[in-house]
């Protein structure tokens, strides 16, 4: 039975003594000091207050000032009351006219606490408890990585262009990669969207990149390599690379083992260029370089040397696996296996693309999929001559993952879309594909992903002539080679999907102490910005772990974890008022000269125009805090 | 057109506009500290905050765009409470010692010596024109009751034109906005950010970056940053007089508006909406006028005589000097023999005359202005 209960909207699921925050008050358990607890949270809101509105700044000052007074056991003529009644006022004008949601969602516990128990805050001495808080907004909420995006956002507006990178850079180590190709969950639970326009925050961050143009973006003066402990990574991918980055900022030496000859994983060869230029992940990779990590290519971890010998004969005294998810799964349809030509995966397509390779031929394609890996192969297919280029997709054009923006452009330049179709066999002559037969679908139920499931129509089958059929319907992990000797008998190591069996806050694999792992080898295929994130999050265990701290996850991330499932915007909030700020406005190369090579196709913007954009950011942040 | 009303009265606005300038054209006044149209800059003191029916709160109108059908309320006694509330919490984190407040002990030996030096009045360099004085004054807050909050302040007394007393400075972020976005010197960083790290930050100059153009004075909006030479001479509103003229330093032609008393220029600003400076100058156009009070300078024409002396001479005899000796010297040599430069300084039409002269009277193409390059 809660003592005070006055959180409106969704619950943080935690088993805690106290909350308070953005919804309220929830009291628990007798034993916390309401008093010392509004402080502290009083005292994180006039931090975080950013100093702009006056009302906020100075309000939130002086709330704080005065329950630390009463928390002193001064009350001001001897009467809290009187202080109550300030306190109270003083919240009143901070909720109705602060410039953001510090100020305007963040007295609401107070006033909560002055509506229903004010006894509470009469003054007295207390003693100091202990809590955690943590501020989010919801894009930093939806985002796996948790970049504070409207505080680099707000660097932008106030044009401290460096400073906004170096805050992307906290979180995140790849800022011009994710700045052009993550899948951006955070525009879709910005609150400007409700409303018209989400902020183009990916396209912001890409700005952030661009504009720096010093040949090493980092800053920072750290002490290379100062630690003893020798850390190996297996795999440079995103979420390798993120690991190391964070590592060798710790000063810890790095040593990264790729099995390619280049870095950047599926970032590198899974993304062509068009969307991803080399340069700007030649540039991050440098950056990683710079802090101290070194990079083995054509190593191959698993085959060419164990993890048991890197741990126990090479002198390293954790690893991290970060092999990805670099396979990729049979279409499972008639003839599949007699097809020599003309029937690839797209992985294979576009890993020898990024390479400079053609390897298919024809002008007629197929692709089997609506991911954005189909969106890339069609498109890169385009960039090689083929003229009839076409996708095929089980659902309708609603269901497709792929981003909208790459539908869009997609078609721009000319992809068909055939929608409702599943291929059920392949014709070929002589091993070489002629075309694909397809079963017409229909949507029915809606399956545990909450997308209606195609079911087939009978009878109903739809043929393609075509000379090479790609599919793109998915990626798997190849993770039980590279543990090898290690998992012993059985498989330790690996869980019921053959994926490294990672703790998602710490990325300890289960039963060893010294070896870690994150990415898409432990998740299965998942986004870019989530591989980042769990790079990072390990570092940071695997520093403790070389430290010989305790390795669980911390009561912050227990805490964003808890956060990520429900939602942080209330909807019985007003919407913003209509935004009459034209939204940012994105160049793009014209159609008509795309096709003709990889020249990337979305072009940058300059500073006015980015300024303006970021001037948009209502800056929801909210703060939580609760007691333990 | 759209409509919207405001305090019951149906006004047109165009689309884009903000509701503070769609109320300015209606002639309906909304007071604002921190707005600096030129800049964007504004969102900061929240005293233009006004009503907006349907919204849980108080809208800024310097950066809320108006909307059709708005409705919108600028002086209900809830808004005069906030605007109150916010303008005596700004009393109080300063040190304004204006003439509605004396705060024992609050002027700083810096303050104390420049009102003892010659020809100063005032106490503070923007006493009588200060728009947090305006405000205060417009809505009567009680000043004498008001207890100053502890704290220091910093003194940046080393430019050689400009005083930055940060006691009387109120945070608005004018000065930073006006470097950075205006003039584009990024020489006063701003002070916005987490208070947990910026919490004692003031606008302090980075002297590498910083041009001395002095827009930052211009658009303070207290009498935080003052011009040395101002300091304490009178700028109340009635015994200046304000004289808009162009810059004589080059060609560029900024419109200045000269800040004159007894016939003694006090202070120098940009002419806000005008072309081509739009408010802006440069260092020379804002402090560069000592010269005029020079005792070296010339009233009248010089003739040099056969000793070497000068001897002063009238216009007319001056003129008809050099008439002649021009007309000489072409009649001997030739129209290609004499050469003219317009100074820089003097305006487009006089630099357009000065070629007139040599092109059209004298025949010759030696015409050059030292603004050129």
């Amino acid at each position: 039975m809660s003592i005070i209960d006055t959180w409106a909207g969704d619950k943080v699921s935690i088993e805690t003594k106290a909350v308070m925050g953005f919804g309220g008050v929830t009291i628990n358990d007798s034993s916390v000091d309401v008093l010392d607890m509004i402080r502290a949270y009083m005292d994180k809101a006039a931090g975080e207050s950013c100093g702009q509105c006056f009302p906020c700044r100075s309000g939130l000052k002086n709330i704080a000032k005065r329950l630390n007074a009463l928390c002193e056991g001064n009350a001001s003529d001897n009467n809290s009351e009187n202080d109550i009644e300030y306190l109270a006022n003083l919240a009143k004008v901070v909720m109705s006219s602060a410039r953001c949601d510090i100020g305007q969602t963040s007295p609401k516990a107070l006033l909560d606490i002055i509506e229903n128990a004010p006894n509470l805050l009469a003054a007295r001495k207390v003693t100091k408890g202990n809590y955690t808080s943590l501020v989010t907004a919801p894009c930093m909420n939806a985002c796996p990585g948790h970049v504070d995006i409207p505080t680099y956002i707000e660097n932008i507006r106030l044009r401290q262009f460096d400073e906004g990178l170096s805050c992307v850079m906290d979180k995140c180590s790849m800022p011009g990669t994710i700045g052009r190709v993550c899948e951006r969950p955070c525009e879709a639970a910005c609150k400007r969207g409700q409303n018209g326009t989400p902020i183009a925050i990916r396209h912001l961050k890409r700005f952030l990149f661009d504009k720096n143009t010093s040949p090493n973006i980092i800053k920072t003066e750290v002490a290379p390599l100062a630690k003893k402990q020798k850390v190996a990574v297996v795999g440079a991918g995103p979420a390798g690379l993120s690991c190391a980055y964070h590592l060798s900022k710790q000063s810890f030496p790095v040593t990264i083992f790729e099995k390619q000859q280049r870095s950047g994983g599926m970032a590198k060869y899974g993304i062509p260029d068009y969307r991803l230029p080399a340069a700007v992940l030649k540039k991050e990779v440098a950056c990683v370089q710079a802090l101290g990590c070194e990079i083995q290519y054509s190593v191959d971890v698993g085959s060419d040397v164990s993890v048991q010998e890197l741990l126990e004969q090479k002198g390293y005294s954790a690893v991290f696996i970060a092999s990805g998810a670099p396979d990729a799964p049979s279409m499972r349809c008639e003839n599949e296996q007699h097809c020599t030509t003309g029937y690839i995966s797209g992985i294979e397509y576009l890993n020898e693309a990024t390479r400079g390779n053609k390897i298919i031929h024809g002008t007629r394609v197929v692709v089997v999929g609506g991911g954005n890996v189909a969106m890339d192969c069609v498109r890169t297919a385009l960039r090689h001559g083929f003229t009839d280029v076409q996708i095929i997709y089980r659902r309708t054009e609603l269901e497709m993952p792929a981003d909208k923006l790459e539908i869009h452009e997609a078609k721009l330049e000319g992809v068909t879309f055939n929608f409702l179709l599943a291929p059920t066999k392949i014709h070929h002559a002589n091993g070489c594909v002629t075309g694909i037969s397809c079963q017409k679908m229909e949507l029915g139920e809606a399956d545990a992903s909450g997308r209606r499931s195609p079911v087939p129509i009978e009878g109903e089958i739809f043929e393609l002539e075509c000379d090479v059929i790609i599919h793109a319907i998915g990626q798997k992990v190849t993770v039980g080679y590279i543990l090898g000797g290690l998992s012993g008998e059985g498989n330790a190591g690996l869980d019921k999907y053959n994926n490294l069996e990672a703790d998602p806050f710490t990325g300890k694999v289960s039963s060893f102490n010294n070896l870690f792992g994150g990415g898409d080898c432990a998740t299965g295929p998942k986004t870019l910005i989530a591989a980042l994130a769990a790079g990072e999050r390990a570092a940071l265990h695997i520093a403790d772990y070389l430290e010989g701290k305790e390795v669980s996850a911390s009561k912050i991330e227990i805490l964003e974890h808890a956060l990520e499932s429900i939602k942080i915007v209330d909807d019985v909030e007003i919407a913003p008022p209509t935004d009459l700020t034209a939204s940012i406005p994105l160049h793009a190369l014209p159609v008509d000269e795309r096709l003709y090579d990889f020249s990337e196709v979305e072009q940058g913007s300059i500073d006015a125009e980015a300024c303006k954009e970021a001037s948009r950011c209502l800056r929801c942040f909210r703060i939580l805090m609760v007691a333990s | 057109m759209s409509y919207m009303t405001i305090n019951g009265k149906k006004i047109e606005f165009r689309s884009g506009e903000t509701i503070v300038e769609a109320a300015q054209k209606a002639g309906i006044y909304i007071p604002t500290l921190c707005h600096l149209p030129r800049s964007g800059h504004g969102d900061v003191c929240r005293i233009c905050s006004v009503e907006v029916k349907g919204q849980d709160r108080f809208l800024p109108a310097c950066s809320t765009h108006a909307e059709e059908g708005m409705c919108i309320e600028t002086e209900t006694p809830a808004l005069i409470a906030l605007r109150k509330h916010i303008l005596t919490t700004i009393l109080a984190e300063g040190r304004h010692d204006c003439f509605m407040r004396a705060i024992p002990n609050s002027k700083s030996p810096y303050q104390i010596a420049a009102m003892n030096m010659p020809h100063r009045e005032h106490a503070c360099p923007s006493d009588g024109r200060c728009e947090l004085q305006t405000l205060v004054l417009k809505y009567q807050i009680p000043v004498k009751d008001i207890v100053p909050e502890e704290g220091d302040f910093v003194l940046d007394n080393k430019h050689p034109m400009i005083t930055r007393d940060f006691s009387r400075c109120i945070q608005c972020g004018r000065c930073a906005s006006a470097c950075n976005a205006i003039q584009v010197n990024e020489a006063i960083p701003s002070q916005f950010g987490r208070r947990a790290e910026k919490e004692n930050w003031l606008p302090l100059v980075n002297y590498d970056n910083c041009t001395h153009c002095g827009e930052c004075l211009q658009v303070c909006p207290t009498g935080a940053l003052s011009a040395k030479k101002a300091y304490g001479l009178s700028t109340k509103k009635d015994e200046l007089i304000k004289i808009r003229t162009t810059c004589p330093y080059c060609g560029v032609g900024c419109q200045q508006e000269l800040l004159v008393k007894e016939g003694r220029i006090i202070e120098v600003n940009g002419v806000a909406d005008a072309e081509p400076n739009l408010g802006r100058l440069c260092v020379k156009g804002r402090f560069g006028y000592d010269f005029i009070y020079s005792k070296d300078r010339l009233t009248t024409p010089l003739i040099r005589q056969e000793d070497g002396s000068f001897k002063s001479a009238s216009w007319d005899e001056a003129l008809e000097l050099i008439a002649t000796k021009f007309t000489d010297t072409i009649e001997k040599y030739g129209a290609d023999s004499v050469a003219g430069v317009s100074c820089s300084r003097s305006i487009n039409e006089d630099s357009y005359q000065m070629q007139k002269l040599f092109r059209s009277i004298f025949k010759t193409n030696n015409i050059d202005n030292c603004a050129r390059t």
